[in-house]
């Protein structure tokens, strides 16, 4: 097994994020021992609200500057060190809501009936929804597909697979799509 | 008009004096024809004047009552609010949003049009609404009628939307549109249109019991109340009582003189006969439902009374109570004498003669007559709107509007345009920028600071809000739209950008030097861009440049990659302005609108991806056929990993660099990316921020172009800190591309490890992870690396 930095981090923040929210006494050593999950997102691709977490220690909060320009013109030029801070980084495709889901399902049906533009309509609700979720592209894609827009096919295509993240077989899904409309 | 019914009405004497002399010529006739002659003659001519006077009326007439029946103008909708579980939302903008379609709070079950409301659910029956693309009907509207539905939150978002009586699930409903604007003519003011149908039966009875009892049967004119309206009038010596018949009074509604001349009366008689002849009862009932006058506000007059209901209650008129109803009838005979606002004691004796009325004649009985006379007025003090809820907004949705249908088909043909706007973002965005603007005005003594906010839907390039001017009612000049002002550091994402595509080894972590630089040009003069505090800063990494914005090293990397690509990339994400290439343009010495600064800004933060903004979804025509739709698009124009990187960098400007001080705000997990731009002499104060679901561009400064005294991070920063406290907390999340690795970096750009002091994480493109590794002591890395690969497969989820 090839080691795999970039995942790595990822997982320990988001592993650390899940510990500090939880309980927050777990040692650093575990964080890096204990490494798996893929996101720490919930699986609607949104996170929710949280308190915030502890700050590290040896990290000064920086000073806060809320009157504007009492002090001379700073705001080009932070005044506190570079912070040590972990991102939130998004490994997984996020799924579509259950709401989007309904209105996928029903799409697939307008379209199996070949009534394309009704099936739009409602993948452009569902994308509403759940903008985030690569589903609703490569669905919209199949559409065009079907309608012989090869080009909008592609287009949404590419779009789900930016939102494809560490999903193996979705991303086969996409080439699948992607194969038939080289092959049209 | 007027002066079109002058000639006509000469015209027609003209003709009989014409007659008469003609007739006196013919002489030497029998006495019966001599006597029957000239007096046929007369009666003819008399005959075919009156004819040809009719004629003139009658397409007076129709042209009048077709242009009121059938000019419809165009209807502007919000973006109706989805409740699916799930969504974020607050219980608060569902509730607002009741209010704001006038939705009443009741402590009962509620019934149409009504909602109840604890700390955490809300219940209510919706009103029906037909949406272009319903294709299915919501579960919550079965055939049987309108269900209750109860909506329930649990911090910040829908947990469960299901039917009120039996808790069945259902997983989606919205709610109908808020109207915000008609397309009038620009004087006129906003009308609200009902169908009969749509009007309740105790208005129409009321309205005909007071008005104009023998409706249903006369002509158009009822002599009989003419005769009685004549010896009233007699005995007065003057005009005061009017026989007048709906119809008549409709035709007198055309006319907006009131003069009560004798000749205006019979042509009034006259048309309302022929108005009588050419439409049907109903037609010339619903039209003047529509027309009448009923009140005043300022410049604008009310007419109709599902207009006057939205003026005097705020409600719609299906939802008016018997009383409030009264109220309304009660005002036909006088809107301004009977003002319910100015005159109350008076409207109500007038209402409570209305009630009697329709005692008298059984359709209340004697219980509800006085519980309906013992309620007050139930008139809202301030007046409902009248005019455009959102003018600023309203100004992009008719410029897109006007690129595609001509004025007049706007004005008239019963369009229904439904928009991108949520108006609870939008009333935030104005809330945050006449606030800030208010306080910084006052602290820096600028009273002249404006501003402007655009708001969009980052996902898709919606625009869910757009304001121009520190106040909302603001009508003119919109700067979202159409002040040009110089973008100054906005720019340097796109600089930073061009070069990650045209060297595939630069990374984050490359060193650049913030040096000072002077340029030589050909006519001798020279350039010599200065960092904000004027301090050079050495060798730098790219990402320090990137969240300090230091110009020094911006405009060596520019030099670097070349002038040309850097505004080839400035064009392929949305600027339409011509540029030169000069090297001030590295730091952004170019004028730009806030519009078209979002745009750019919108297709960085949907992942590279062109989604061009819209503010209008769909247009149909007014039997719900679609005339026009803008559906969402993408296309890429940049790698995955390119945007990837760069909206990273914009994530550490705010946790790191000059969009810092928004953490005073929010908590640390929150995760939003950002810029600064501050221009010359403090000229504007700009800040492009964007969270996981909204991106806002805030623009400050004053129209003259002086100094505001404000930075990008003093100024803009600070209106976008506080719309965004307004909205959900959803952190911004790209998804990483697969060719993006993260790796811990030392302060002077080696690989590291996250236990070094002062590394920091940074995404790299493959092929441009540093080679060299920092000396950080690598036993604990080796040791760390063999317990993740024990332990990682065992957890993986």
């Amino acid at each position: 097994m090839s080691f795999q930095p970039s995942q790595e981090i990822s997982r320990m923040s988001a592993t650390t994020w899940r510990m500090t929210n939880r309980a927050g006494v777990l040692s650093v050593l575990l964080v890096f021992l204990i490494s798996g999950c893929s996101s720490f997102q919930d699986t609607y691709g949104r996170k929710p609200p949280q308190p915030a977490p502890e700050q590290q220690p040896g990290v000064e909060k920086p000073p806060r500057d809320e009157s504007g320009v009492s002090r001379a013109p700073e705001a080009e030029q932070p005044a506190e060190q570079p912070r040590r801070s972990r991102p939130s980084v998004q490994i997984a495709r996020a799924e579509p809501l259950p709401a989007a889901n309904h209105f996928i399902q029903q799409a697939r049906t307008a379209s199996d009936q070949g009534n394309y533009s009704q099936a739009l309509s409602l993948l452009e609700r569902a994308r509403r929804i759940s903008p985030g979720a690569g589903e609703v592209y490569l669905e919209i894609a199949e559409v065009h597909m079907n309608m012989g827009d090869s080009d909008q096919a592609r287009r949404f295509c590419d779009k789900a697979q930016s939102l494809s993240g560490d999903d193996a077989e979705f991303k086969a899904r996409i080439r699948r799509v992607l194969n038939q409309l080289g092959s049209a | 008009m007027a002066e079109r019914k002058k000639t006509g009405s000469n015209g027609g004497n003209k003709k009989r004096a014409k007659a008469g002399g003609k007739s006196s010529a013919v002489a030497k006739r029998s006495w019966t024809r001599r006597l029957l002659g000239p007096l046929l003659k007369l009666m003819i001519v008399a005959f075919v004047g009156l004819a040809v006077w009719s004629l003139y009326l009658d397409i007076q007439v129709r042209e009048r009552f077709e242009g009121k029946k059938w000019q419809i103008p165009a209807a502007v909708y919000a973006a109706p609010l989805e409740l699916y579980a799930g969504a974020q939302m607050s219980l608060d903008v569902l509730v607002g949003e009741l209010n704001a379609l006038g939705y009443r709070k009741v402590s009962r079950s509620p019934s149409l049009g009504q909602y109840s409301a604890s700390a955490s659910r809300v219940s209510f029956v919706p009103r029906h609404f037909d949406f272009p693309d319903e294709v299915v009907a919501p579960e919550a509207e079965p055939a049987t009628g309108p269900q209750s539905l109860t909506v329930s939150f649990s911090s910040g978002s829908i947990s469960a939307l299901e039917t009120t009586a039996e808790g069945r699930p259902v997983s989606w409903f919205r709610l109908e549109p808020r109207k915000i604007a008609g397309i009038y003519p620009s004087t006129q003011e906003e009308r609200t249109l009902v169908q009969l149908a749509e009007v309740p039966d105790l208005l129409i009875q009321a309205l005909l019991a007071v008005e104009d009892r023998d409706f249903r049967d006369h002509v158009g004119v009822a002599p009989l109340s003419i005769i009685r309206a004549m010896f009233a009038n007699l005995s007065a010596g003057r005009v005061v009582q009017g026989g007048s018949t709906l119809t008549q009074q409709l035709v007198k509604n055309f006319y907006l003189t009131s003069d009560r001349t004798l000749t205006r009366k019979l042509n009034e008689a006259l048309m309302a006969l022929l108005l009588e002849l050419h439409y049907s009862k109903d037609e010339i009932l619903e039209t003047y439902i529509n027309e009448i006058f009923l009140g005043q506000h300022g410049a604008y007059s009310i007419h109709g009374f599902a207009t006057a209901s939205r003026f005097y209650f705020a409600q719609p008129l299906n939802e008016l109570q018997p009383h409030q109803l009264a109220l309304l009838v009660g005002l036909v005979k006088g809107a301004s004498y009977y003002n319910p606002r100015r005159s109350p004691a008076r409207s109500k004796q007038r209402r409570d003669l209305v009630l009697k009325v329709l005692a008298d004649q059984g359709v209340l009985t004697p219980e509800e007559l006085v519980k309906w006379q013992g309620m007050p007025l139930g008139v809202r003090k301030e007046p409902g709107r009248i005019t455009s809820v959102f003018p600023a907004f309203v100004d992009l949705v008719r410029q897109q509007l006007n690129e595609e249908y001509p004025e007049e088909v706007l004005q008239s043909e019963g369009l229904k345009i439904f928009t991108t706007l949520r108006p609870e973002v939008q009333q935030s965005a104005q809330r945050a920028l006449s606030s800030t603007i208010k306080q910084k005005s006052a602290a820096l003594k600028q009273p002249e600071l404006q501003g402007a906010v655009i708001v969009t839907d980052k996902n898709s390039g919606e625009i869910v809000a757009l304001t121009g001017d520190r106040s909302a009612e603001a009508i003119g000049f919109n700067r979202a739209l159409k002040a040009k002002r110089q973008v100054g550091s906005l720019l340097k994402p796109f600089v930073a950008l061009t070069a990650l595509e045209q060297q595939p080894t630069l990374s984050l972590a490359s060193r650049v030097k913030d040096e000072p630089i002077t340029l030589r040009f050909k006519d001798d003069s020279t350039w010599t861009p200065a960092n904000f505090d004027s301090t050079s800063h050495g060798e730098v990494l790219l990402r320090e440049a990137f969240i300090r914005s230091y110009n020094q090293a911006f405009v060596h990397l520019g030099l670097n990659v070349g002038l040309k690509p850097i505004i080839e990339t400035l064009h392929r994400f949305g600027a339409t302005e011509k540029m030169n290439a000069y090297p001030s343009l590295i730091l952004g010495a170019v004028n730009m609108t806030p519009l078209e600064m979002t745009q750019m800004y919108q297709n960085l933060a949907s992942g590279g991806f062109s989604t061009p903004m819209r503010s209008i979804r769909v247009v149909t025509d007014s039997e719900n056929k679609v005339r026009s739709r803008y559906p969402y698009q993408a296309t890429r124009l940049v790698e995955d990993d390119v945007a990837y990187i760069i909206q990273y960098a914009m994530i550490d400007v705010v946790r790191s660099g000059t969009g810092r001080s928004l953490y005073s705000a929010f908590p640390e997990d929150y995760q939003v990316a950002g810029k600064t731009g501050t221009t010359n002499d403090l000229r504007d104060s700009w800040y492009v921020g964007f969270n996981g679901d909204y991106l806002s561009t805030v623009w400050l400064g004053n129209d003259n172009n002086s100094n505001t005294g404000l930075t990008g991070s003093s100024g803009a920063l600070q209106v976008w800190k506080a719309l965004y406290k307004d909205l959900p907390l959803t952190s911004l999340m790209p998804t990483k591309p697969d060719t993006v690795e993260w790796h811990w970096i030392s302060p002077d750009g080696k690989l590291s490890a996250e236990r070094c002091a002062d590394s920091i994480p940074l995404p790299f493109r493959a092929q441009s992870v540093p080679v060299e590794e920092a000396d950080c002591g690598n036993v604990g890395d080796a040791i760390n690396r063999f317990w993740r690969r024990l332990v990682s497969p065992l957890t993986d989820e």
